[in-house]
């Protein structure tokens, strides 16, 4: 009975991860994160300011690691900006 | 009556007509004297081609202060015979290139590289091969360069490299379409680039260089740890051979369809789609094998066994990456027992773990249309 109770959970957790995965977007399409073969292909042919990183990443608020692509130039500007309130703030 | 001036002007004429003459046999007498030692033609066209013959020659004997004197010349000349942005220059620069590579002299070889791009893109008539050639040199020159033991910034040049074979696929699929078959090799090389660059993560301290370098600047950007880059490593070969695996079976299919069309029987029995499954399943096993994936590498090699012929090609870690993508198990076989025989020369000490033939292989005349 536990087993069962057991497997049962198992498989809505799988299902729950499954669609949170393949979340729809609002317009119908399924969004799909380039592999990494697709972004060195891209980055090949950009400046490098407009080269993407993806990596896996835990969001705050879950520990379910998710893979995220960035431009390079909005983690420059993110740096950038945390440098800065670090600096007030330690000011 | 004649007018005075007309007078002048008839009285003068024969005068001038001796003057003439007498200019005539003069330069007719002193000719073989004044004009024997004919002055140098410093522009004349052959002069420039034997100068990149010169070069050439200086290049391949080792002597690169000669072949860079000598087809430094040659440039210049063609700049001025056949015009600033004249084909005819590239190949005198492709030269002269190497020899400031080999040379170790490296800011040299960022001013030709950046007039080699700039001549490249004002040249316009050239046809895919030409261009193909061109992108496997540039690709040759820059492994060459990561190699060298002056170099102040390997991965530099590997990234070069690797993005050149990325712009190359890139350009084959913008001319001939996705699906094209000359595809393959240049995605076959791009694994082979893709083991290289694993080897040179192995080293502390350098993963992920695509990201921090570009040019001859070093830009902040983001690196990832080694295990991710080994990660994505991994998952750029599989993906380079799932690549491989959609065109070849594409191709295959083509041809058959082309062949039931005529016999009246079904595409799904070609031996060749077999075939191919197998070998798939070899170079996914290698791949795994190379990544320390041992579990994976057997399963993939159980796989390519139910093949009976793919029993005999061997899979020595030492002899992996094979040089090219082949699906004949005769061919595979044969061309590994091959490399067995050789003596398994190391490429560089920069890259360990990578042997000569790997970089012989990217360096081959292969790839073209």
């Amino acid at each position: 009975m536990k087993e069962r109770c057991f497997s049962t959970i198992l498989a809505s957790l799988a299902g729950i991860l499954l669609l949170s995965a393949c979340a729809a977007k609002p317009g119908g399409y399924v969004r799909k994160l380039p592999t990494d073969a697709e972004v060195a292909q891209y980055n090949a042919s950009v400046e490098p300011e407009e080269r993407i990183v993806c990596r896996r990443e835990t969001p705050v608020g879950t520990n379910v690691p998710r893979r995220m692509c960035r431009y390079i130039r909005d983690i420059e500007d993110t740096s950038r900006f945390h440098r800065e309130q670090l600096k007030r703030v330690l000011r | 009556m004649q007018t005075p001036r007309r007078q002048l002007a008839t009285t003068k004429a024969p005068r001038r007509c001796n003057a003439a003459c007498v200019l005539f046999f003069a330069c007719t007498a002193f000719a073989p004297s004044t004009f024997a030692a004919e002055a140098p033609n410093h522009f004349n066209e052959t002069r420039a081609q034997a100068l990149l013959l010169a070069g050439q020659a200086a290049l391949e004997d080792g002597d690169l202060t000669l072949a860079q004197t000598n087809l430094d010349q040659a440039i210049q000349l063609l700049k001025i015979n056949e015009g600033l942005y004249s084909t005819e220059q590239l190949a005198p620069i492709e030269q002269l290139m190497w020899a400031q590579m080999r040379a170790g002299l490296w800011t040299q070889l960022d001013t030709s590289l950046g007039y080699y791009y700039w001549l490249l893109e004002r040249i316009e008539a050239t046809t895919l091969d030409a261009q193909l050639a061109i992108a496997k040199n540039m690709r040759s020159l820059y492994l060459e360069a990561a190699a060298h033991p002056s170099n102040p910034m390997p991965p530099r040049h590997l990234s070069a490299a690797l993005r050149t074979n990325w712009q190359t696929i890139s350009y084959i699929e913008a001319t001939l379409g996705a699906q094209h078959s000359a595809l393959i090799p240049w995605l076959y090389d791009g694994l082979l680039l893709q083991f290289i660059e694993s080897r040179l993560n192995e080293r502390q301290g350098l993963t992920n260089y695509q990201y921090k370098t570009d040019g001859s600047e070093f830009i902040s950007g983001w690196s990832l740890s080694r295990r991710e880059a080994k990660a994505a490593s991994h998952s750029i070969g599989l993906s380079l051979l799932d690549r491989i695996e959609t065109l070849s079976r594409a191709s295959i299919q083509a041809e058959s369809a082309q062949t039931d069309a005529r016999t009246n029987t079904s595409a799904g029995d070609d031996p060749r789609l077999q075939q191919l499954d197998a070998a798939l399943a070899l170079y996914r096993g290698d791949w795994e094998r190379l990544s320390n994936n041992e579990n994976g590498a057997g399963a993939h090699y159980a796989e390519a066994d139910t093949l009976a012929a793919f029993q005999n090609v061997p899979r020595a870690p030492e002899f992996l990456p094979r040089a090219s993508f082949e699906t004949d198990p005769e061919v595979l076989a044969s061309a590994t027992k091959a490399q067995e025989n050789s003596v398994i020369q190391p490429w560089t000490t920069r890259f360990p773990g990578v042997s000569r033939r790997v970089f012989d292989a990217l360096a081959s005349t292969g790839g073209q249309l």
